[in-house]
């Protein structure tokens, strides 16, 4: 093993950039949907990478909660999209503004 | 307890005005209750004078150190006997004067709990309950004025006045809170024995500005005058009631009330004396050129409080006794003087002092009040206004220092309230000339508009006969209930030929000058009105308060989900950025750099497909980079000795990949931005953001490896548990609750999405 | 892990513990099952179970419940039942009820599917129950995940409107993205606390109370710091602090009466809960905490009441003054680090607002037309003429909200300005008397608005009378639900009692 914490850990905060990285400039909902679930990846690897490195079992258990919850937020996320799709014709961004001050 | 009978009576008699209805006239039945309250005060006075105080209590909050204290004392009970005694009258009135126009219970309802606040505030003993009151008097007298207008400026004046005396008591809150805390108490009979604690505190001026606020603004003292002549809007029962008797006259009550304590220090005097002597001159000059009747009484009301303020600032026991006298003959012919006033708008449909004359004729009784009413304001021989002007001038001429400016401009005042009193007592019955002008047939109103403002008048000159018997009764009690020692001096009519009569005198030549001048001023009233005031500084605070907070809700609010994200992501960046600057200095960035072949593989994998997903411009492109990452995450995972993991992650992975690849084709393909300045901005933000991640993680990992993967967990974990998968025993047994959270999340997820597309399916199938 | 713990934590899971939890979540699925059992004619009872269902859990509740495992940690560490916590598990159990009464009546004008709503209304409240007692990360991680995605659903309820579907997408993003920047805090938090070569790591280290230890021990650890910022922010957006706010007036908009309800009563008391909960771990990090949470607090009251000044509609009026009740009860949540009684009073503020809010999403409910979205204040005009009843309630609700004395809210004001005002925190008070004052402007406005006469065009005969604003009749629940909050939100002015004992205020 040569790959020390630091290095895991820098995959995860670059990972998680990315994400932020795309939430930010992309304006297709569903890939800011993606990349949102980018950031959770990220958060993942730190889990797995601190439990391994600490040695505690904690984390892992974690990301077994974090990869379901993710799968029942794309299930939902999905659904409201496609349904949002039908009624309006769009999926960029700045085209659902309907509800603003 | 009797105590609170008076109080729950009144607010009784409201609940039950508001749902039985009583016809037209009928309805004055309902004075039966203020009355009864009025009773009370007047039998119960005896024994007020005799033991000094009565008082009642019960727990309430103690945290707060509240517990509803009523204390009934000369002085407070001199106020209750105003507020119950005028109030009875002004039910009768109000019941003449809304009859046969409809939501007269409505408005009689509104009139006794304000009554019944108003009565809170003079017998609390307790600075939290005053406060209850002060407030409740404020929202009630916002509902009472905004009553029956349809007029989006008269509902703006309501509001205006809500918002002024509103904020002041809550400028009292906080100065009552401070003296609370430094007195030890939140009792008010109690912190009037300790005064020397709250003069003794660092906090004093706080506690003195802050009440004064309060007060000032309560009773429309200088700069915060300009609510009431707008308020005028009110039905007039309502202005005969709030806007002379009792609302503005609470500002001054708590003035009285707290100036035992306060008298001696620099910071009372000078203010009190200065707001007061300020709002006299500025009430009585803008009076001269009012041609309403209505506001011609609002600007004298003005004056009144200012004097009243002043004579308090100067805080001498003859002073404070001026004060009283002046207080309690202003109620009476006020409350009169409004009355009357409202009688001729109801008579002849009219305020307008062009149009008003030749009354006397039609409305005979009207007139008598009105006259009665106005000679006691003039301040004629022998009405108790008459008396109160005396002790005026008694108290200005005696003064030690700057006496012949206070004396002048108490004289300058009172001239022009003679003059304001006859305008609205005598001008509208006898000036001559103007009975064409009239519309309709100008009538005298119903006995019930009538006699309760002849019962004050006739009372403002019953009073003024007996001055011994006023002074002893009602005023010397009172007096030295607020200077704390007790007072026996007579009050007297005749005091020889002094000073102050000379002055008085001076005044009604003075008055009657004005008086002539009369319509000079009322030419001007135009230009007068649209000069720059206060009122317009408070307009303008407003209109820009809005303008401003419209412009920022439009900038951040506007809807836009980008936005919002940037503006999430970049505050987060902030409070991390702030966190250091604030909190640590910057981090050390130390780099350990060992490198193995696979993770490095991986982990560069993981970072490429991340990139590729975040920038494609085919959704199947970036769909598949998800699916990259997913593997690389995966060989991580195996890497690091977790394969349950691995195998979950793959398994959800391959799912959400394959879910995202059902939707993608229902939906349009991708479009590029339009605007590059954003797309650059929106970078800059997310490279900023990520960098600083990137740094913290990297500066702080000082952390070393340790043993290979929980060994002695999975020893344990079949001691423990009979499992021989760390995993599954760590999801069954010491994390089971989470796990069972964990599944009524997919649940939730199911239900949620068959919801969803069941709906999408029958719309669709309706559109169809 | 020394095998005594493990032991320990085996025999650690007290399911008793979570009794009401579980009887919230078997009522959902008997929710369920009623409509595959029943037949489509009867499916009108359904919504009535549940609301009879939580009266009964709420009883068993108020007489088993109250003092039971205070005190204790079950569940191998996941709980920690505290009398806060069990008081604000009455409180999220009494928003269910009502929000489900809400619920009855809103549905009841969409042809929307109904046993569902009522089904995850009850599950999120579940969770909610278990946020407010959670002693670790995980635990708080799952169940605040069961909420965000119960609420992405109940958000975009009304399908066939599409605001109410864009508001779900809104709240989908942004939850999701406050979810990532959470769970990254707390992946940094728990590897640096399990880290064997720092003083006082815990191999437990997403237990709050290892974590506490931890925290102390290493005052200057950066790692810690970022973790904790960034699991700040993710719950300050629950909270709907500034700036984390940004969501609410879009969200509260487009989403169903009762669900908007439900996200300003429930989901804020829940979001407090936690920060009740972290503010303890986070001792060690006072200065940066309390750094923090002022900044947010002034931000918070400020800006919500200066953006609610200049809402119409009356969804984003309230969800903008929620915002800025979210900040004083900030300045509560700040109080409460160096006096005690600050979480009684931040309690008994929450209590207050949930029946002030009741009250006025209540008459919402019954003002709203069939565009659920467009509530605009000119709808209320003549209201107490009308339906002199909703006038009232609606005027004693706002009241409340306001702050007006005696009602509850004025009281709950109080007892967090007290508390703050012992902490020292006068720039803070300062800011909330402010931002008090503002919000006199709009609640009355809206009170101005119900009550006093509108001027309308004179009618000609002949001409139609212009369309009045669609009112609801007061069904007999909704009158119980409304005339309880009203009457309460008076009565706890004036009496505590048992309430302000319960808190400690008393």
């Amino acid at each position: 093993m040569g790959v020390g914490l630091t290095e895991y850990l820098t995959v995860a905060a670059v990972v998680f950039a990315i994400g932020f990285v795309g939430v930010l400039v992309r304006k297709n909902t569903l890939v800011i949907y993606m990349c949102l679930e980018l950031m959770l990846v990220a958060s993942t690897i730190a889990f797995v990478a601190f439990s391994r490195f600490n040695g505690t079992m904690e984390g892992n258990v974690f990301v077994f909660f974090i990869l379901t919850v993710a799968a029942a937020e794309v299930a939902v996320g999905l659904a409201i999209i496609v349904a949002l799709f039908r009624r309006r014709q769009t999926v960029q961004v700045e085209e659902l503004n309907a509800l603003k001050n | 307890m009797t105590l609170f009978w008076p109080v729950l009576l009144i607010a009784f008699a409201s609940l039950l005005a508001a749902f039985v209805r009583l016809p037209g006239q009928w309805k004055a039945l309902w004075a039966v209750f203020p009355g009864a309250a009025f009773a009370w005060v007047v039998l119960s006075w005896p024994a007020v004078v005799g033991e000094g105080e009565l008082m009642a209590s019960i727990a309430w909050f103690e945290q707060l150190g509240a517990t509803v204290d009523l204390r009934l004392d000369a002085y407070g009970g001199l106020m209750a006997g105003l507020v119950t005694g005028v109030g009875t009258l002004i039910i009768v009135y109000a019941a003449g004067y809304m009859e046969g126009q409809p939501g007269g219970s409505r408005l009689i309802s509104m009139l006794l709990i304000f009554m019944a606040a108003m009565l809170g505030i003079v017998i609390a003993d307790n600075l939290v309950l005053l406060f209850v009151f002060w407030e409740l008097t404020s929202i009630t007298s916002y509902l009472l004025v905004g009553f029956n207008h349809e007029k989006e400026d008269a509902r703006k004046k309501a509001l205006q006045a809500l918002l002024v005396t509103g904020t002041g008591g809550l400028a009292l809150l906080a100065g009552m809170v401070l003296l609370a805390l430094e007195a030890g108490s939140w009792q008010i009979s109690e912190i009037l024995q300790r005064g020397d604690l709250v003069t003794a505190s660092p906090y004093l001026p706080g506690i003195i500005v802050l009440i004064l606020l309060g007060a000032f603004t309560k009773s429309a003292q200088f700069p915060f005058h300009f609510w009431l002549p707008n308020a005028m809007a009110a039905p007039t029962p309502v202005s005969a009631f709030l806007h002379s008797a009792t609302m503005v006259k609470a500002g001054v009550f708590i003035l009285g009330r707290f100036s035992p304590i306060f008298n001696g220090s620099e910071w009372w005097h000078g203010p009190v004396v200065v707001a007061g002597l300020v709002t006299l001159l500025v009430g009585a000059i803008l009076g001269l050129f009012q041609t309403d009747l209505k506001k011609i009484l609002a600007y004298t009301t003005l004056a009144v409080l200012g004097m009243l303020t002043m004579l308090i600032g100067f805080g001498s026991d003859l002073a404070l006794k001026s004060m009283l006298v002046f207080l309690i003959g202003h109620a009476l012919y006020k409350a009169a003087l409004f009355m009357v006033a409202g009688g001729i708008d109801h008579g002849t449909g009219t305020r307008d002092v062009w149009k008003l004359g030749g009354l006397s004729a039609v409305m005979p009784f009207t007139m008598v009040a009105g006259a009665l009413a106005a000679f006691s304001k003039a301040g004629f021989p022998p009405f108790l206004g008459f008396i109160g002007k005396e002790y005026v001038y008694k108290t200005g001429t005696s003064l030690d220092t700057l006496a012949p400016i206070f004396t002048g401009a108490m004289l300058l005042g009172n001239m022009l309230i003679f003059a304001l009193a006859l305008k609205v007592g005598w001008y509208p019955f006898w000036s001559k000339g103007k009975e064409a002008m009239l519309e309709g047939h100008p009538h005298e109103g119903g006995w019930m508009m009538w006699l309760p403002p002849l019962v004050l008048a006739v009372l403002g000159l019953v009073f003024g006969f007996i001055p011994v018997w006023t002074g002893d009764t009602l005023v010397l009690p009172a007096l030295s209930e607020i200077t704390g020692k007790s007072m026996h001096e007579h009050l007297a009519l005749w005091h020889g030929i002094t000073l102050p009569l000379i002055l008085s005198l001076v005044t009604f030549v003075g008055g009657v000058l004005f008086y002539r001048a009369r319509e000079f001023f009322w030419r001007k009233h135009d230009r007068v009105e649209s000069s720059p005031k206060v009122e317009h500084a408070y307009d303008r605070l407003l209109v820009g308060m809005v303008k401003f907070a419209k412009r920022q809700t439009q900038a951040i609010q506007g809807g836009s989900l980008s936005r919002y994200m940037f503006i999430v992501v970049g505050a987060t960046a902030l409070l991390l950025l702030w966190k250091f600057v604030r909190f640590d200095g910057w981090p050390e960035l130390t780099w350990e750099g060992r490198l193995a072949p696979i993770p490095v593989i991986a982990c560069i994998w993981t970072m490429v497909g991340a990139i590729v997903a975040a920038v494609a411009k085919r959704r199947l492109i970036a769909l598949l980079a998800m699916g990259v990452v997913g593997l690389g995450i995966t060989v991580l995972f195996v890497n690091f000795g977790a394969p349950d993991l691995a195998i979950t992650q793959l398994l959800v992975d391959g799912l959400t990949v394959v879910l995202l690849l059902l939707v993608i084709y229902r939906l349009p393909p991708i479009k590029a931005e339009a605007n590059r300045w954003i797309i650059r901005a929106d970078a800059a933000l997310s490279v900023f953001f990520g960098m600083l991640i990137a740094a913290l993680t990297l500066s702080a990992m000082q952390l070393h490896v340790v043993e290979r993967v929980g060994e002695t967990l999975a020893q344990m974990s079949y001691a423990e548990a009979y499992g021989r998968n760390v995993v599954n025993v760590i999801l069954v047994d010491f994390r089971a609750l989470d796990t069972f959270g964990e599944i009524i999340v997919l649940a939730i997820a199911a239900i949620g999405v068959t919801a969803l597309l069941a709906a999408s399916k029958e719309r669709s199938s309706d559109e169809d | 892990m020394p095998t005594e713990l493990l032991q320990q934590a085996a025999a650690d899971n007290h399911w008793a513990a979570i009794g009401p939890e579980l009887m919230v979540g078997c009522l959902a699925l008997l929710l369920l099952v009623l409509e595959i059992v029943l037949p489509k004619a009867r499916h009108e009872i359904i919504p009535s179970v549940a609301v009879v269902g939580l009266l009964g859990i709420i009883t068993g509740f108020v007489i088993n419940y109250h003092t039971a495992f205070v005190g204790q940690t079950t569940f191998n560490g996941l709980l920690r039942h505290s009398g806060t916590g069990q008081f604000l598990r009455l409180f999220f159990l009494l928003a269910a009820t009502g929000v489900s009464v809400l619920g009855i009546v809103a549905l009841k004008r969409q042809k929307m599917p109904k046993v569902e709503f009522f089904a995850i209304t009850l599950v999120v409240s579940g969770a909610m129950m278990l946020l407010a007692q959670a002693n670790n990360f995980v635990m708080l991680f799952v169940a605040l995940e069961t909420v965000t995605v119960g609420f992405y659903i109940l958000v975009s309820y009304t399908r066939t409107n599409p605001l109410s579907l864009e508001a779900g997408l809104k709240y989908l993003i942004m939850g999701a993205l406050s979810s990532g920047i959470l769970l990254f805090g707390i992946a940094l938090l728990y590897g640096v606390a399990g880290n064997p070569a720092l003083t006082a790591a815990s191999a437990d280290s997403m237990n709050f109370d290892a974590l506490r230890v931890f925290l102390y021990a290493n005052p200057d650890n950066i790692i810690a710091a970022v973790g904790i910022v960034l699991v700040l922010s993710g719950v300050a957006f629950k909270v709907g602090a500034v700036p984390f706010q940004i969501w609410i007036p879009d969200v509260y908009q487009g989403a169903p009466t009762p669900v908007t309800a439900f996200l300003a009563i429930a989901s804020k008391a829940a979001g407090f809960a936690i920060l009740l909960t972290l503010v303890t771990v986070f001792d060690g990090y006072q200065s940066l905490v309390v750094g923090v949470l002022t900044v947010m607090a002034i931000a918070t009251i400020l800006f919500g009441n200066l953006a609610a000044l200049t809402q119409h509609n009356v969804k984003r009026l309230i969800g903008l003054s929620g915002v800025s009740h979210a900040g004083y009860l900030l300045v509560g949540v700040i109080a409460a680090i160096h006096v005690p009684f600050a979480v009684g009073a931040i309690c008994f503020y929450l209590f207050a607002y949930l029946l002030g809010s009741l009250a006025v999403f209540g008459v919402m409910t019954h003002v709203s037309g069939d565009d659920d979205a467009d509530q605009d204040m000119d709808h209320y005009a003549d209201l107490a003429k009308t339906h002199p009843f909703l006038g009232v309630v609606l005027a004693v609700g706002l009241g409340s909200l306001a702050g007006i004395p005696p009602l509850a809210g004025f009281m709950g004001k109080l007892l967090v300005f007290l508390a703050a005002f012992e902490a020292g925190l006068y720039a803070l008070l300062g800011v909330a008397i402010l931002g008090v004052v503002i919000s006199i402007y709009y609640y009355f406005g809206w009170i101005k608005a119900a009550f006093f006469p509108q001027w309308r065009p004179p009618v000609f005969e002949g001409d139609d009378p212009l369309p009045e604003p669609p009112r609801q009749v007061v069904s007999t629940p909704a009158g119980i639900l409304l005339a309880t909050a009203a009457l309460a939100s008076v009565l706890l002015g004036f009496y505590q009692g048992p309430l302000g004992a319960w808190l400690g205020l008393g």
